[in-house]
């Protein structure tokens, strides 16, 4: 095999794990978002 | 295998120089005939606020487009192998958590505030009234910066030397002049959407030449395992153990760290359109980020299986493009690239004219300066700096443009500003002292960290425990922006903290939705934007620097 087992791993695995986080990410601040505009009596779109 | 040494430079045929005048030509048409349309430098502005969340996040991105990605990260893989994707395994990561940790509390206080650059964000956020921290944080943006657009100009000397067989400096002096050129008519040139479409088209090159490549000659592992040095090649440490791994791959991850303390990436946190839009803004940046990485790193693989005998590990990128797409969208894709070039060291000399000028002499030395100087001397100080500037990238035009820009302009600016940056927004007790301290050390950390082979020599430094030898030739990035928080916190901490009211609510600033400021606080109202309207803020980094422009009238002439 032209690139060890371990090697492949190391190099897809961070890769990987990134997509993951932004997922994670993307989800978690929209929640945080809706939270801090509900907290503070924001509702829809208040810059138009 | 083709041999291919400096035989590349000046093989581009008619077509490839066509396709790449052409491109040029249409490119400053389209700025020109676009300017006859605009009043003044705030028309200009206005007319870019409008893009949304999709065009912030990928310009996050082009912005990185320039020299490093486009030559630099090529030129890693075909000198290091596989273990160049690293580049985005530090890089990535990285970004996401600017864009969770930092780009809405940075994007709500300097829209509250008014700052558009950095040294007034940091003067602002400290309370300091003497001026120190504009000073000093303006200094290290001149250093950097200007060793920024010293790289993109090497990098435009080697495109140019590629495509036409000109000698490196009269690809350099070229480069250089129209950069200042350019620089010097305002910049007028590079309509919003240019950026945007270049970095679309290098992308697009980066996506699709590794497909091209896999279809023309498949998979290069194997011929890279093949080759004299291909146990390295293939692996991951770079065929690296013990320390000499561990410290090759924390080097990698160190280029993350430069994030923080980049003015071109966080000018775009401060220009987003609106504050909720940062999630999918970081979505298209991170996504933009995953393809150019592994895109580049391919290409360079490429490059070193299917030519190599490269002189100039930077020509590894072209010589793929020449070799693989038909030629004239070859010639758009190398002017594309050359355009991008252009336009970050536009920026990146206009952030460093405006922090000489409006930071240092108008903030700092003649508060009461006129217009008139105002514009003349913004004229002298780009030409200095852009002269200066030419003159780094003749000196070190034969230094890699991937080491170039992460020793001398990228882990400068993040090891001296990206503590600081992080503190501000999240650390109550900072102080203008321990900023100060922060940027010294980490600008002073940097610079020697580079120059430890040629201080010590290099068999002292082979000669020594390996620990030792891989913590001395690590990534400086790593050891500075350790020293310069550590000395920003212990300098905090020992001088008298900042007065918790003014830091609380520059944190309910950061912390609260703009829409809620804006309710709340008519004096914020005046300033507090959340949507592009009715005072829209800038949106890229090109926006954000031009508004600053246009506040000051640097272009104007009125005496």
């Amino acid at each position: 095999m032209a690139v060890g087992t371990l090697d492949w791993i190391g190099l897809f695995a961070p890769f990987v794990a990134y997509l993951v986080a932004l997922v994670v990410y993307y989800v978690w601040e929209g929640r945080r978002e809706r939270r801090l505009r509900e907290r503070y009596g924001l509702t829809g779109d208040h810059s138009e | 295998m083709t041999t291919v040494s400096n035989a590349l430079a000046g093989s581009a045929n008619a077509w490839v120089l066509g396709a790449f005048a052409a491109y040029l030509v249409v490119l400053i048409g389209i700025g020109v005939w676009a300017s006859r349309f605009m009043d003044s430098v705030g028309d200009y502005v206005i007319g870019g606020r409008d893009v949304g969340p999709v065009v912030t996040g990928f310009s996050e991105r082009a912005s990185e487009m320039s020299g490093w990605l486009t030559l630099g990260v090529p030129g890693d893989a075909y000198t290091t192998g596989i273990m160049a994707f690293y580049n985005g395994v530090g890089m990535i990561p990285a970004d996401l958590a600017a864009w969770a940790g930092l780009a809405k509390r940075l994007r709500k206080y300097s829209e509250i505030v008014r700052a558009v650059t950095l040294p007034t964000f940091f003067a602002t956020r400290l309370n300091d009234d003497t001026g120190v921290v504009k000073a000093v944080s303006s200094f290290v943006l001149i250093v950097f910066e200007g060793s920024y657009v010293g790289a993109q100009i090497v990098a435009a000397g080697t495109l140019l030397r590629v495509l036409t067989g000109v000698d490196m400096w009269v690809g350099i002096v070229a480069g250089g002049v129209i950069v200042v050129g350019y620089t010097m008519l305002g910049g007028y040139f590079a309509v919003a959407w240019s950026d945007y479409f270049q970095g679309a088209i290098i992308l697009a090159a980066f996506a699709i030449l590794p497909i091209i490549a896999y279809t023309t000659w498949g998979l290069p592992f194997a011929d890279l395992a093949a080759m004299d040095n291909g146990a390295s090649l293939t692996s991951i440490t770079g065929g690296a153990t013990g320390w000499a791994a561990l410290f090759g791959i924390i080097s990698y991850a160190a280029v993350g760290l430069g994030i923080p303390g980049n003015p071109h990436i966080m000018v775009r946190f401060m220009g987003i359109d609106r504050v909720r839009n940062v999630r999918t803004a970081a979505v298209v940046a991170q996504l933009f980020m995953f393809v150019a990485y592994i895109g580049a790193a391919l290409v360079g693989l490429y490059a070193l299986t299917q030519f190599g005998g490269l002189e100039n590990t930077d020509n590894a990128m072209p010589l793929v493009t020449l070799e693989l797409l038909p030629s004239a969208v070859a010639g758009v894709v190398l002017a594309a690239a050359l355009a991008a070039m252009m336009s970050s060291a536009d920026s990146q000399l206009l952030v460093a004219t405006s922090a000489v000028v409006e930071d240092v002499y108008h903030g700092f030395l003649n508060e009461q300066a006129t217009e008139a100087q105002l514009v003349r001397y913004s004229r002298y100080v780009t030409l200095a700096i852009g002269f200066a500037s030419i003159g780094f990238a003749y000196v070190a035009r034969n230094t890699p443009i991937y080491e170039l820009v992460l020793n001398y302009a990228w882990g400068g600016l993040g090891a001296a500003l990206g503590p600081l940056l992080i503190a501000v927004l999240w650390w109550r007790r900072v102080t203008a002292a321990g900023a100060v301290a922060s940027m010294v050390t980490g600008t002073a950390t940097m610079i020697l960290w580079t120059q430890w082979p040629t201080i010590l020599g290099p068999e002292t430094v082979n000669s020594v425990h390996p620990a030792v030898s891989g913590m001395l030739t690590v990534y400086g990035l790593f050891p500075a922006f350790v020293v310069s928080a550590v000395v920003l916190v212990v300098v905090s901490l020992l001088t008298t903290p900042p007065d918790q009211d003014d830091v609380s609510e520059a944190f309910d600033m950061m912390h609260r939705p703009l829409a809620a400021i804006t309710d709340d606080d008519s004096d914020g109202s005046e300033y507090a934007t959340d949507g592009g309207r009715p005072d829209p803020a800038p949106i890229t980094e090109h926006d954000s620097i031009r508004s600053h422009v246009a506040d000051t009238d640097y272009w104007t002439d009125d005496d």
